[in-house]
């Protein structure tokens, strides 16, 4: 056959005669998106994202239905083109109502496939639950304890009564592996021949390890402590994550080929410059070690310290012997943390002084009750001055403080009331204020003026290109689960790095989300019935006040099943193979750059094995054609017009029509999650989900 | 109070401050090791450079000091143990060294404001004492979020 010839993005292409654009330029290698157009079905033309221009013509052409004519100068991918096609996205993505990914996963900071592994609890199938963690997130079990839960504060769980228990489901499918021996490990390329030093076993540092492992990249990690957790093992007390959690945790990403070289420090056992010498890139998760100072008089006395130096030392020695009249300064979970560690040490009494009011305290609502039920007492509105001897006690003055009128930013700031100085006499005083990072020990590397590592947010690269760092030494004394996922990013990061790769970190595809709680449609709760949620089993506080034990037991397996089942599986059946978030991502489409009303909510349940959600459908009339050309059974019409344009009728009525055998392809062909089988499950990170797109 | 005899005088002392506290702070960023606190400090040096060359725009033109308003003083610098300035110093010990500073200024003038006969001059010290209260303020707040948030 005769061969036309064409210019195609500047450069001499072919085609046979009556082909058209779209299948040329495909053939030439160039990606040409698309929603309508199937190889087995009439050209429809009416997605248009397809466009693309033909010089000489004023607007752009659909390329499913345009043919190559002789010396036709086509561009598919020039700034007008794709501009073209963005618009077009963000056209359908205005009015488009739908979750890709459930709002928790991208709210969890490590992103793990929340409604995956719930899901799997809820079927019983606790092993794969855990591996779907561990391949997303090393410390499932420490996470599943200590996690501050941003994920829960976006479940939609609670339109209905309440938020899953995500976090405690975590530490069930962790403890499950353990209760029954077993051992979950996580997926691992085969090695690339790179070391990395990582610097810190903490969760950041813990994290990295774990991930570049999975690479395939060796690991060793070194930290000055003599053993691996960070805070988390010498800040958080062992009630709330017992030790040996953290050591089978550990265990695992010793296994997958970490060597761990503990009491080494960095600035006095080895340097940076030693590591970087010795090692294809340096991952440094330093952590804040140091205390911030109260700052008033009299706080280097005997008997007066930080809050971490404290519970730093119980954690080495749960005997070691503390007074029986104790004060914490502070309001953060570390001065809870302190406060509940001196009682189980034997204290008698235990306050914390706190300069503002209740409500204002940073530290955890549940953990100040927890405090409080315990016997703790509380001190609010009062600063401490000075501190001095008195005998073999010491005497702290306090002034009171009263909140002063809402400033600019609408805070009530403290203030001291004059000449309201009073004294409490104590026999230690533990300041758990704060806590500030010291990278000194690290030269070379341009620090924020906090003294923090200055790194980059989405790849932990610093101003060093071989030096990597993330977690409460880049960003201030933060979260665990955020150490980890820096971690996760700068492992990334690193391997792009080592493989001469663009270093990018984690990015992640296009979401859409039905937005906040509050413009979540009213349908989507309605459908669920209340069930409140599993409350945790914990020791009572009469119990539990005085050891180490502990506190929250744990979900039985009755428990977890019911909690799990509570689970909406918010998120989209289509989210891996949607086209329009595909595009969106290629084209970095956004939602709301044309304002407008939102479609209405509508799903369609009738049928039994496939769900239309009318709200998803980009009307690419797809699912019409199929039943027509291929089904030869046209049960399915568009109803209205344009933008108004809806399938119909409702499936129940429809599929009568179409065989059963048939209704599987129909969901195939609608290239997003318009038309699913109920059968599917929602969006989730297949296991091993970054593994398998780095092989692609 | 022969040296404030006029406003003018007065200014040319408040000047000298302001000029007394871009040196300072100048002089501070360049014994800071790490250059981002370094850049902090300078920043600083060119607040106290803004506030002098407003008072020489109000004597040259005779305006009025303007500073309207009552400024709270959360005195939380009063309570802390001062420091010295050193190449090791973090954010939270310039930070305590700037509170300290302004609270000297801020009483100077008020003091100052006590001493003088003049209503003119009163009047012109109790704002002068205004402004450098609300300079203090601003490092309190700061302080105050970034240091105290825990406690
Ligand atoms: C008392 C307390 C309670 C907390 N409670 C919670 C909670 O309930 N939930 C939560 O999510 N988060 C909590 N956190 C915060 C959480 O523990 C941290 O955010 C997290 O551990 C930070 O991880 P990281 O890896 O960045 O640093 P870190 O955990 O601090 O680990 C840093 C590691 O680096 C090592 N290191 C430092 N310098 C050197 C050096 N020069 N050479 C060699 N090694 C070095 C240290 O020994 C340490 O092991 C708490 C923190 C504290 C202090
Ligand atoms: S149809 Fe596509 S874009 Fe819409 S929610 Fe589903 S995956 Fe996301
Ligand atoms: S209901 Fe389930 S899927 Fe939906 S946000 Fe909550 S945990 Fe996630
Ligand atoms: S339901 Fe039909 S018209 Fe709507 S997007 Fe899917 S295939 Fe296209």
């Amino acid at each position: 056959m005769s061969k036309l010839t064409f210019t195609l993005n500047g450069k001499p292409a072919e085609a046979s005669a009556g082909e058209t654009i779209l299948d040329a330029a495909k053939a030439a290698g160039f990606f040409i998106p698309t929603f309508c157009h199937r190889e087995d079905l009439k050209p429809f033309a009416s997605c248009f994202v397809c466009a693309v221009e033909v010089e000489g013509r004023r607007s752009l052409v659909p390329s499913c239905s345009t043919e190559v004519a002789e010396g036709m100068v086509v561009n598919t991918e020039n700034e007008r083109v794709k501009g073209a096609r963005k618009t077009c996205l963000d056209l359908l993505l205005s009015d488009h109502v739908g979750d890709c990914l459930g709002p928790c996963m991208t709210s969890c900071p490590a992103g793990i496939d929340i409604p995956g592994f719930v899901s799997h609890i809820a079927k019983g199938e606790d092993q794969e639950s855990l591996k779907l963690i561990v391949d997303n997130m090393p410390l499932a079990g420490c996470l599943g304890r200590v996690c501050t839960r941003p994920c829960e504060e976006a479940c939609r769980r609670q339109l209905v009564e309440e938020p899953i228990a995500i976090c405690q489901l975590k530490r069930f499918a962790a403890d499950q592996a353990i209760a029954n021996g077993e051992e979950v490990e996580p997926a691992k390329l085969p090695g690339i021949g790179k070391k990395v030093a990582v610097v810190g076993a903490g969760p950041s540092g813990l994290a990295a390890a774990h991930f570049l492992l999975m690479f395939g990249i060796d690991c060793t990690v070194f930290d000055a402590h003599e053993a691996p957790g960070g805070m988390i093992r010498y800040g958080i007390p062992s009630y709330r994550l017992p030790r040996d959690i953290i050591d089978g945790e550990v265990a695992v990403i010793e296994k997958l080929g970490a060597e761990f070289k503990y009491n080494t420090r960095l600035g006095q056992d080895i340097t940076l410059e030693q590591l970087r010498e010795e090692y294809d890139a340096v991952f440094l998760g330093l952590g804040a070690q140091k205390a911030s100072g109260m700052r008033t008089p009299g706080e280097d006395l005997p008997g007066v310290e930080s809050g971490i130096e404290f519970l730093g030392k119980v954690s080495r020695d749960e005997t070691l012997p503390i007074g029986n009249n104790v004060i914490v300064v502070g309001g953060g979970n570390t001065a809870i943390d302190a406060a509940r560690t001196a009682l189980r040490m034997g204290a008698d009494e235990v306050t914390l002084v706190y300069r503002r009011a209740r409500e204002q305290m940073p530290a955890w609502a549940e953990e100040i009750d927890a405090a409080l039920d315990e016997g703790v007492k509380l001190q609010t509105l009062a600063a401490p001055v000075k501190i001095e001897q008195a005998g073999d006690q010491l005497e702290m003055t306090c002034i009171r403080m009263e909140l002063g009128e809402p400033d600019a930013s609408g805070r009530r700031r403290p203030m001291p009331v004059e000449g309201s100085e009073f004294t409490m006499t104590v026999d230690n005083i533990i300041a758990a204020i704060g806590q500030n990072v010291d990278a000194t020990m690290a030269p070379g590397l341009e620090l924020t003026s906090w003294g923090s590592i200055d790194a980059n947010e989405q790849t932990g690269q610093t101003s060093v290109e071989d030096v990597f760092s993330g977690g409460d030494c880049v960003t201030g004394a933060d979260i665990a689960v955020n150490a980890v996922a820096a971690g996760r990013r700068a492992a990334f990061a690193i391997n792009q790095f080592l493989q001469g790769e663009a270093v990018v970190g984690d990015p992640k595809g296009y979401n859409h989300s039905m937005g906040a709680l509050d413009e979540v449609p009213a349908d989507v709760p309605a459908a669920f019935e209340k069930n409140n949620r599993v409350p945790m089993p914990h020791l009572d506080a009469g119990q539990r006040a005085k050891t180490f034990e502990e506190v929250e037991t744990g979900f039985t397996e009755e428990l977890a099943r019911a909690e799990a089942a509570r689970c909406m599986e918010c998120g989209c059946r289509d989210a891996h193979e949607c086209s329009l978030r595909d595009f969106a991502t290629r084209y970095d489409a956004r939602a709301d750059r044309f304002g407008g009303d939102r479609r209405e909510y509508r799903r369609d349940d009738s049928h039994a094995v496939l769900v239309y959600e009318e709200h998803k459908c980009i009307q690419c009339g797809t699912c019409v054609r199929v039943c027509d050309e291929l089904l030869k059974s046209p049960c399915l019409g568009f109803a209205g017009r344009g933008f108004e344009a809806r399938i119909k009728p409702a499936l129940d009525r429809a599929m009568v029509l179409i065989g059963d055998e048939d209704l599987p392809s129909l969901a195939e062909y609608c290239p997003v999650g318009a038309l699913t089988l109920k059968t599917d499950p929602v969006a989730t990170l297949e296991p091993e989900a970054f593994l398998n797109t780095k092989e692609d | 109070m022969e040296k404030f005899e006029s406003v003018e005088a007065v200014l040319d002392f408040a000047i000298e401050r302001e000029q007394e506290a871009v040196d300072f702070y100048e002089g501070l960023a360049e014994q800071a090791d790490n250059a981002a606190l370094e850049k902090t400090l300078t920043a600083f040096a060119r607040v106290e450079a803004g506030h002098k060359q407003k008072l020489i725009v109000a004597k040259t033109y005779g305006a009025v000091v303007e500073s309207r308003g009552t400024v709270v003083d959360m005195k939380v610098g009063d309570y802390l143990v001062p420091v010295q300035a050193g190449p090791n110093m973090t954010l939270q010990d310039a930070l305590i060294i700037a509170m300290k500073r302004e609270k000297a200024a801020m009483d100077m003038y008020t003091d100052l404001a006590a001493i003088v006969d003049d209503s003119d001059l009163n009047a012109l010290f109790t704002k002068l004492a205004r402004e450098e209260a609300t300079h203090k303020l601003t490092f309190e707040t700061s302080y105050e979020e970034n240091f105290l948030s825990e406690n």
